[in-house]
């Protein structure tokens, strides 16, 4: 790995660690710092402060950078499978497929764990049907952007069908769920996803080289000895399970997926060796950052993160936007 | 002879408008109003109702729902009065139904005991039913003056409500859950923030340590008893520590008619006093 790949991933890095351990400091409530550093240089101990910061601070803040990371991380192999500067993780109707199950769910009465399931089977569901549609086109980007866009469509509008037919006890459970959030009451299940997707990250890590074959466009990158299409289906596949596990577990949080990457390619440079790694890690401290946002802005009552990640996210973006090089044109 | 007829017809004519204006085909544009038409006993006069409606409006025409309402079938319905409120009906619908020439009464938001049976009076002179909604009045009035003395003596227990799990949301004092709380001798330890219904912090509930936490349990999610008691492990947790962490049935709290209050508050006040164990 050379010096140039390096310094941008581990400053990156770098500015991770540091981010989550100012919100582990900060948090969602104020706690002197002194009951926080005793706290975890001590994880054995008890009370009422060392439960707050390793059951209730520390999963979110792992949540965060994990579902941080998966975003930023998906939205890069979207945009570099289909070509897209539009393309994020919930391009593909994911995230529509997320709300339609969760709103059944909740429409049933069925709670915890059945609950994510749920989610988890709807954006599979979501996922599966794009995968057919664009199967019988043989995968063309185009085929797959407007398969993903209609079954978005639809399947709001199921969603849409449900509430209508539904108490305003689940109309505003099922809504209030959707805004996404970061608090999960199980913490195991915060465990079990973390490393599900962190173990999923990893694996496409290795296929940065891929991606970069791959965003040169199908036709070259056959001409270069890759299977492209084999490729696309197995970056789409693995990109929507990572999606449709953070779906399940934080709802839909928009605008990472979209901006990081964007940002990210800026900064480093298109190569996917350094350009992935990088935008996991600034997807990740973006992400606690807003969340940490989210909890202290108004405390004690807290905004849906979705909410920060569009108005900071959607800020930062216009601004780079507008900037005269910013795409190499005026 | 002159002077009777004279007062009969004097008193035909106070009467006739109270007689003329009771209204004999009424539609309920809110369940919490339904239930109400149904405790004035004048289930009979209900011609349509929203979904998700009582027991006792159960073979009543479905008009709609809280956010959609079937114009033509309301007006195919030829109500002389349709109840709506400004809390939970949207604007437009009101005002389209107006412009059709149906009469509308909106009843305004509420968001304690007072309001509730200044709202339940109001409704019962409408509906000619004044005498019953008196008695009711005054029976929830009594209950609820002896369920609260006999909270004043109690000491003030800090109450957390939960009404959604993930992400967390709680009921302030500006609802009825607040003044429930109030009159069972709590303190709702997010009763002073502005918002009626606001997502709060988890942090944020063990800070302020509540002696109890009431589950409301299916508001999110959870009504097949798939339920994740995230609090029972929290260490230092007075609620917790105590074995005093409840979960309620939402009909329980959520209806905000004079006799479910009462009901609510007898409930509501037995968990803060111990006496009663909730359903964990």
């Amino acid at each position: 790995m050379g010096k140039t790949r390096l310094i941008p991933i581990l400053s990156l890095g770098f500015t991770l660690i540091t981010v989550m351990f100012l919100a582990l400091l900060v948090g969602g409530s104020p706690i002197p710092t002194r009951y926080v550093i005793r706290s975890l240089s001590n994880p054995g101990g008890s009370g009422v402060f060392h439960t707050l910061i390793w059951d209730v601070r520390m999963p979110r803040i792992v949540l965060g950078t994990v579902v941080g990371a998966a975003l930023a991380g998906c939205g890069v192999v979207f945009q570099a499978i289909l070509r897209n500067p539009l393309a994020e993780p919930y391009t593909l109707g994911v995230s529509g497929g997320g709300a339609l199950g969760a709103s059944l769910a909740i429409v049933l009465g069925i709670g915890g764990l059945g609950m994510v399931g749920m989610c988890f089977g709807g954006c599979l569901v979501s996922v599966f049907t794009v995968y057919m549609v664009a199967s019988m086109r043989n995968f063309s980007n185009t085929v797959v952007i407007l398969a993903g866009v209609v079954f978005s469509f639809l399947f709001s509008s199921l969603v849409m069908l449900i509430f209508s037919l539904s108490s305003t006890r689940d109309v505003y459970a099922a809504v209030i769920w959707l805004m996404g959030s970061l608090s999960s009451a199980d913490t195991n299940l915060v465990w079990v996803i973390s490393i599900a997707v962190t173990s999923s990250l990893v694996f496409l890590l290795f296929f940065a080289r891929d991606l970069d074959l791959m965003s040169l466009g199908d036709e070259r990158a056959t001409y270069l000895g890759l299977d492209a299409k084999k490729s696309k289906i197995f970056f789409f596949v693995l990109a929507s399970f990572i999606t449709a596990s953070c779906v399940a577990v934080a709802g839909i949080i928009s605008f990472v997926g979209l901006m990081v990457p964007h940002f990210v390619r800026k900064l480093v440079g298109p190569s996917h060796g350094t350009m992935l790694p990088c935008a996991m890690l600034a997807g990740s401290s973006f992400l606690v950052i807003c969340d940490t946002i989210s909890q202290r802005l108004l405390s004690p009552v807290e905004l849906p993160v979705g909410v920060i990640t569009g108005i900071a996210g959607g800020i930062f973006f216009l601004l780079f936007l507008l900037r005269r090089d910013w795409w190499g044109y005026d | 002879m002159t002077l009777a007829v004279g007062l009969c017809l004097v008193g035909f004519l106070l009467y006739a408008p109270c007689v003329l204006a009771v209204p004999n085909r009424v539609i309920s544009l809110v369940p919490s109003f339904t239930r109400e038409i149904c405790e004035l006993g004048a289930a009979d006069i209900l011609v349509g109702v929203t979904s998700f409606r009582p027991k006792c409006a159960a073979t009543k025409q479905v008009v709609g729902n809280l956010t959609e309402v079937n114009i033509e079938r309301v007006i195919a319905l030829k109500p002389d009065l349709v109840i709506a409120s400004k809390d939970s009906n949207p604007k437009k619908i009101v005002m389209k139904l107006r412009t059709l020439g149906v009469n509308v009464v909106v009843f305004e938001k509420q968001k304690d005991l007072d309001g509730i049976l200044y709202t339940f009076l109001r409704l019962g002179k409408m509906l000619g039913r004044e005498n019953r909604a008196r008695e009711i009045v005054t029976r929830v009035r009594l209950e609820v003056k002896a369920i609260s003395s006999r909270a004043r003596g109690e000491k003030s227990v800090r109450v957390f409500w939960q009404l959604g799990s993930s992400p967390l949301v709680t009921a302030s004092n500006k609802t009825f859950i607040g003044s429930l709380t109030r009159l069972a001798g709590g303190e709702n330890i997010f009763g002073m923030l502005a918002e009626s219904y606001p997502r709060v912090n988890r942090e944020e509930v063990i800070l302020r340590n509540p002696d109890v936490i009431i589950v409301v349990k299916d508001m999110g999610g959870s009504k097949r008893g798939v339920y994740v008691n995230e609090w029972a492990h929290v260490d230092g947790l007075n609620a917790a520590s105590e074995g005093r962490i409840y979960t309620l049935d939402p009909d329980i709290v959520c209806q905000p008619t004079p006799l479910r209050f009462a009901r609510a508050l007898d409930v509501v006040s037995r968990l803060l006093q111990r006496n009663v164990h909730g359903e964990n």
